[in-house]
């Protein structure tokens, strides 16, 4: 082989097809490499010369193999940190899994998903302090000094006019937690909300508490419908550890939400002075089973807000009510209810657990979300 | 060299075969409402086998692609039960907080609760567009205790 502009040629063209296969187009270098090897085969056999050093074919070799090593090894490095972030997420879990737990053993009911009383109109139905279980939890996750620095007698902040009253629970409000965040989430430090001029500023979380498993279930104007409220945490809830009637282990208790889906998540907690304070944004703490795990961020926010999201790869993480800490697939039995915007598809509203079918339609994934369905779950999850 | 060379067409083909699923196709589409496209209908695509269901929201010219989860786009191969809906609840803005009013549902039950739509997805690339009318009964949803 001559020396000169084929070889320099030849040089270019070898590190654009490493490139190429570097940015996972593989197949395509192999084919060139391939078609490089038969023209070697035709032209090197007829005049074969022996030097020392190495052969344009040896160093393609080792340069392809190189470039598999690296395309096999990048994936690897990248699914290695992500388990670790999945693994420091499950212990973030379990921290306040065995929070909820203490909070019960020390209260003797899990903590309410969202204060809805107290404060300015108590008697009407309105109004409320608006603290998520995420504010009540915080003296058994060793956060005492940011629940001593909030002041219950006041909304969890203003963001209307911070300097009448809440002013300095708005300050409070802002402080981060470190176990609040999943690492895989990626979730800003703080969220604002509120009009054009006060805006208060809230920290993020990936954890929301069990809302159940329907559309209305962090209601509690119809609680007596068996198809509310059946979650372990909603508005102005005092669940007992008697009440999870389908045993702690079959009960999820805490979930995952990140701000891909839904870009909204609080900690702490979540008002609306416009309309009725606690009432309305309790889905802002709360997840609920009606939709599948991880849905793509489509249709309206409001239809999709409330189900578990993250960002590891083909699932989530669930705390249960006893402690216990599953990876969930996002392929677990799931049936669509539909909501009510949605027209309630499938839903057939007035036999909510699906008694009549022996439960056939209420799926597996449904069954952990709710407390007291009584169908038994015979799918390994 | 002879080996080599069949060795590494060998690796080619291998990896060619790899990057092919088999079962999950993509699904794109146009809705049209009386002739004239259907801009924010929400489609969901079930599959009647109980498999998880995709969903897809159409854009300002009733194009459509369907989404299967937060990572993966497309759809379960065959057959699915399909609802579309233009309905949504009020819900306050992810950026701005103000509430977004409620919108009205423009389709006609047998393209919803009553669906009798039925669709075959196979592998590959799927072309499905629904010429949908406007005539029948129309079930509107109403949000009174709407307080998520």
């Amino acid at each position: 082989m001559t020396a000169g502009r084929p070889v320099l040629a030849l040089q270019k063209w070898v590190t654009r097809s490493y490139v190429q296969f570097c940015t996972s187009w593989s197949p395509a270098f192999l084919v060139s490499v391939s078609f490089f090897f038969l023209q070697e085969d035709l032209t090197v056999s007829k005049s074969r010369q022996s030097t020392r050093g190495f052969t344009l074919v040896e160093l393609l070799v080792v340069i392809a193999i190189i470039g598999i090593l690296v395309g096999l090894l990048l994936p690897a490095v990248q699914a290695a940190r992500e388990a670790a972030r999945r693994m420091q997420c499950s212990n973030n879990l379990k921290q306040l899994g065995l929070a909820a737990l203490n909070y019960e053993a020390a209260h003797k009911r899990f903590p309410m998903g969202h204060a809805h009383r107290g404060h300015l109109d108590p008697a009407g139905g309105r109004g409320g302090t608006a603290f998520f279980w995420s504010a009540l939890i915080l003296p058994f996750i060793e956060a005492s000094n940011v629940y001593n620095e909030f002041d219950f007698r006041f909304p969890v902040f203003n963001n209307n006019n911070p300097t009448t009253w809440g002013n300095r629970n708005n300050e409070v409000c802002k402080t981060l937690l470190p176990w609040a965040r999943c690492p895989s989430d990626i979730a800003p430090p703080t969220r604002r909300w509120g009009g054009a001029v006060h805006k208060a500023e809230i920290a993020t979380t990936s954890y929301m508490a069990n809302g159940g498993s329907f559309y209305n279930s962090l209601s509690t104007n119809e609680r007596t419908r068996a198809d509310y409220a059946n979650g372990m945490s909603f508005r102005q809830s005092g669940i007992r550890i008697a009440d999870d009637t389908d045993g702690t282990s079959n009960t999820i208790m805490y979930s995952e939400r990140t701000w891909r889906v839904t870009r909204d998540s609080n900690l702490y907690g979540m008002i609306n002075q416009a309309r009725g304070y606690a009432q309305g944004r309790t889905s802002h703490g709360h997840n609920q089973g009606i939709y599948e795990m991880n849905p793509a961020p489509i249709g309206t926010w409001g239809s999709l807000q409330t189900a578990a999201s993250s960002l590891h790869t083909g699932g989530c993480n669930f705390a249960f009510v006893d402690g216990s800490v599953h990876f969930i697939s996002e392929n677990i039995h799931h049936t669509y209810r539909g909501t009510k915007a949605q027209g309630g598809f499938n839903g057939v509203r007035s036999d909510p657990f699906d008694v009549a079918n022996e439960g056939a339609g209420y799926g597996t994934y449904q069954r952990l979300w709710s407390r007291n369905d009584g169908w038994t779950i015979s799918e390994e999850f | 060299m002879r080996k080599s060379l069949s060795l590494l067409l060998m690796l080619w083909v291998g990896l060619l075969v790899g990057c092919g699923s088999a079962d999950m196709g993509s699904v794109t589409g146009t809705v049209t409402l009386d002739g004239k496209p259907l801009a924010k209908a929400l489609l969901r695509f079930e599959p009647v086998n109980g498999e998880r269901a995709s969903m897809g929201e159409t854009d300002d010219n009733g194009e459509y692609k369907l989404e299967y989860s937060l990572q993966k786009s497309g759809a379960r191969v065959g057959e699915h039960k399909v609802t579309i809906t233009t309905a949504a609840e009020p819900y306050p803005d992810p950026d701005s907080g103000e509430y977004l009013p409620a919108r009205p549902e423009l389709l006609p039950k047998k393209y919803n609760i009553d669906s009798e739509l039925r669709k075959t997805v196979k592998g590959g690339r799927n072309t499905i567009n629904f010429e949908l009318s406007s005539e029948g009964d129309v079930h509107q949803p109403d949000y009174d205790d709407q307080d998520q």
